[in-house]
């Protein structure tokens, strides 16, 4: 018996060793963490546009979001007429502003692609698309016409 | 029970959000729409009398903006003595700035055979989109050896539509 308490007393003597240095701080740090990937948004928008001698105009809301720095940018743009699709005749331009109506980025070009410079900060507004269409005969011939172009938001990068 | 709820909600909230946001790229497109339209000045031309023939010749502005089909729709001869008199003719053509001709009708005189609008030409088509002159010349005749006293006039209606597609 003798023996038994001897090595129980032991045994508590190395269990309180053990466990105190888990208690040993005052203080120690409680730290949790998330991560938010980059995000961003743009609308479609499918505006009417009015037509006046050689030209037409017309534009539509467009809500969009980012949460980091952004770059926008705007496809060559597609026409259809009735002279056929992107006759040389049609010039145009899609402008894609910012609530306090500051263009983001405009295009013209039939075969290029248009980038915006670096949008900062976090947005989540409503601007608008505006489009113009151009014939370059003396008047618009009757028919139906369309201007098009892609709108896309990507990470700025670094 | 409900703490796991709640977060699961929150993530289905969290994932269904994150879809929305993964939109990145949107057409834009404006479109519209121009209806057919065409448009024929008024002519009001004086007409030279020499004998039993009275003649006026003037430009007319056609305008359109598709296929256009022109058309003689009416001649009509006011003289002192009513209207369509059998004692009077008249001849309208219309011919392009080349000088070929696009249109031409006859009033005939008399009152059998022959009276009224005859369209010789039929209509004449205009392509596309254009601002076309054509001269009009009016010619009025009278079946006896010199026009009476008083005002005469030839109204012809000039009309035009769209060209079937």
């Amino acid at each position: 018996m003798k023996l038994l308490r001897a090595l129980a007393g032991a045994a508590g003597v190395l269990a309180v060793s053990a466990a105190a240095p888990a208690f040993a701080g005052t203080s120690e740090l409680q730290q949790g963490s998330f991560n938010v990937p980059y995000a961003c948004s743009v609308s479609p928008v499918s505006a009417s546009m009015t037509a006046a001698g050689t030209s037409a105009f017309g534009s539509g809301p467009n809500a969009f979001s980012q949460n980091s720095d952004t770059i926008y940018s705007l496809s060559p743009l597609t026409f259809t007429g009735p002279l056929g699709a992107n006759n040389a005749a049609y010039t145009g331009a899609v402008d894609f502003l910012n609530a306090a109506n500051n263009g983001i980025v405009v295009n013209s070009s039939k075969s290029t692609s248009a980038s915006s410079s670096v949008v900062t900060a976090l947005r989540n507004e409503t601007g608008s698309t505006q489009f113009a269409f151009y014939t370059g005969e003396s008047a618009f011939r009757a028919g139906n016409y369309t201007v098009a172009s892609t709108l896309s938001c990507a990470q700025a990068e670094g | 029970m409900r703490r796991p709820a709640a977060l699961a909600l929150a993530l289905a909230l969290a994932l269904s959000g994150a879809r929305a946001l993964a939109k990145t790229s949107a057409l834009q497109d404006g479109a519209f729409s121009v209806p057919y339209e065409c448009g024929l000045a008024p002519v009001n031309v004086p007409m030279l009398v020499n004998g039993d023939e009275s003649v006026g010749i003037d430009l007319t502005s056609i305008l359109h903006n598709s296929d256009t089909d022109l058309g003689i729709g009416s001649v009509q001869i006011v003289s002192p003595w009513g209207i369509n008199p059998p004692e009077l003719s008249s001849d309208v053509v219309v011919t392009s700035p080349s000088g070929a001709a696009l249109l031409a009708a006859t009033r005939g005189s008399g009152n059998g055979k022959g009276k009224g609008l005859a369209n010789a030409k039929g209509q004449a088509k205009r392509l596309g989109l254009a601002n076309d002159r054509a001269t009009t010349t009016l010619r009025v005749l009278t079946r006896e050896s010199a026009f009476r006293a008083g005002a005469y006039s030839v109204i012809v209606n000039l009309t035009c539509s769209q060209s079937p597609q």
